[in-house]
């Protein structure tokens, strides 16, 4: 069914009763051409793209646990392109590309919002960093620009820019392409649209094994039988490192616990994203009301969804420095997922030595906003059995030939 | 006696032994041991600082899925007792 006007008038007058699912739950065939492991943003994306311009009939998405129960609807919903390099900043602006028409182009309301990301500076030399971001932004078409703390203090009226804090505010680089988007919204709407496309979504069902021949994948053993293929795409986030185990393949990536949480929902306070390094924390506020808060990875490896509390504390301690009023603003929820870190803060997109599979992977804190752009790039790589010219320096080859593509500065912890 | 979480520092995967001629091997095996983790799901060998205390590093083993841990080395116990077992 297309979602319009028509429709929800429609299914209004029948008292909303009779709203068809949105995906099926096929169940498991013993053969697919193409399988991909994670039902998350990035897995569902990529089988979207590859049913949708790639024509792969005989597509599944197995997930182990339900659609949108990870990472996808566990981050802070920051979209935003204005990485320092070339490499990262084309990826991600192809993303933001793609966003701009996503509702449109899966007839499901992504709830996607260009209502500005602001990325402070705290010293001068944080200020040259930014500057020096913001023209590197600009030479590759992406839209930046550096505030200072007085037109910051007229957008923003609730910060606080007075210089009697540890790390005043002194500008900030300013995209006003960027925004946020309604994250479990993202993966429902890749997963109805690829599902319509007929790709089968397969939930409840993890890979437990790899059948591997010769140095080909055939088949893979998961938790509702033996599957048979010949190409495996893995995009399973924290659990990336586990399905390499399986193959032998090694993964330069840590799993880590990143915390979020938000507050009760509140009138209008915060029309615009805002993030810190220096006091090392983000905040938007949702459509819902709620103030959506996020930080910096618990240090320490984990598969546990959840962090310690010191996180919080600190993550906390740096809104309200920020953000002096928040202090009366009660927590509601808080959460952790489990983020695959990198060396050098960039993904990993990329054949490995097994004939027929593939990672992508290492998006670590920074995942979401890339969602379309990556699954687009991933499904064309997937199809041509070559990757795709934007993925070329994200390959696993990078950490042996030394092209690291070092993001630390606008991907450490901004997301 | 209890210590908080951050009188330590994470020092990640323990026992990564530098190659004794990084001038001789591969970029493959350079690039492993620089860059390549294990990463387990489950009981990981990781080193820690007592960095707000005595300074000291040392290895212990954890559960990486619920944070139990099993057992504690110095530096020099660690190199010689869990090589010895992995070995």
């Amino acid at each position: 069914m297309k979602y319009s006007i028509f429709s929800l008038l429609k299914q209004g007058l029948k008292d909303n009763k009779e709203w068809p699912e949105a995906w099926s739950s096929p169940i498991i065939k013993s053969r697919y051409d193409v399988v991909i492991i994670g039902g998350g943003g990035h897995g569902l994306a990529t089988a979207y793209y590859l049913a949708k311009e790639h024509g792969v009939k005989n597509i599944a998405v197995l997930e182990k646990g339900y659609i949108g129960g990870g990472n996808t609807a566990r981050n802070t919903t920051i979209v935003r392109s204005n990485y320092l390099w070339d490499e990262s900043a084309m990826l991600y602006q192809h993303s933001l590309d793609l966003w701009n028409g996503l509702s449109q182009d899966l007839n499901y309301n992504v709830m996607f919002s260009a209502r500005g990301v602001y990325n402070l500076g705290h010293t001068l030399q944080e200020m040259r960093d930014i500057e020096r971001r913001v023209n590197a932004n600009v030479i590759n078409g992406i839209t930046a620009e550096v505030v200072l703390a007085d037109e910051i203090k007229k957008r923003i009226p609730l910060i606080n820019i007075s210089k009697n804090v540890r790390y005043p505010i002194m500008g900030a680089s300013y995209q006003s392409t960027g925004g946020v988007a309604r994250h479990d919204a993202v993966a429902w709407g890749f997963a109805r649209a690829a599902a319509a496309l007929g790709v089968d979504i397969v939930e409840q069902c993890e890979v437990t094994a790899m059948d591997i021949d010769n140095s080909k994948i055939v088949g893979l053993n998961t938790t509702k039988g033996y599957v048979a293929t010949n190409q495996v795409g893995c995009v399973a986030a924290g659990h990336s490192s586990v399905l390499a185990e399986m193959a032998n393949v090694r993964l330069p990536i840590e799993s880590h616990p990143l915390q979020a949480f938000v507050s009760e929902p509140m009138k209008a306070v915060l029309d615009t994203v805002v993030m810190s390094n220096a006091v090392h924390g983000y905040i938007s506020q949702s459509d819902k009301g709620d103030l959506v808060i996020g930080a910096g990875i618990d240090s320490y490896n984990s598969y546990s969804q959840r962090g310690s509390p010191h996180v919080i504390e600190h993550t906390a301690a740096a809104i309200l420095e920020l953000f002096p009023a928040f202090s009366r603003a009660r927590m509601n929820r808080q959460w952790g997922g489990i983020v695959d870190t990198t060396p050098d803060a960039c993904p990993i997109i990329s054949k490995t030595n097994v004939e027929g599979l593939y990672f992508n992977c290492g998006w670590g804190t920074g995942g979401f906003k890339a969602t379309p752009g990556s699954g687009h790039v991933f499904a064309s790589t997937l199809a041509n059995d070559s990757p795709h010219p934007l993925a070329v320096p994200f390959a696993i080859e990078r950490f042996y030939n030394g092209h690291l593509i070092d993001e630390h500065g606008a991907a450490g912890v901004a997301h | 006696m209890h210590l908080e979480e951050e009188d330590f520092s994470y020092s990640g995967e323990a026992l990564i032994a530098r190659p004794n001629n990084p001038s001789s091997i591969s970029d493959d095996e350079w690039g492993d041991y620089l860059f390549m983790r294990k990463n387990p799901k489950g009981r990981h060998v990781e080193q820690w600082q007592h960095s707000s205390g005595c300074r000291k590093f040392f290895v212990i083993e954890r559960n990486t899925i619920d944070n139990t841990i099993y057992s504690s080395y110095t530096m020099i116990q660690a190199s010689k007792e869990i090589k010895h077992e992995t070995n």
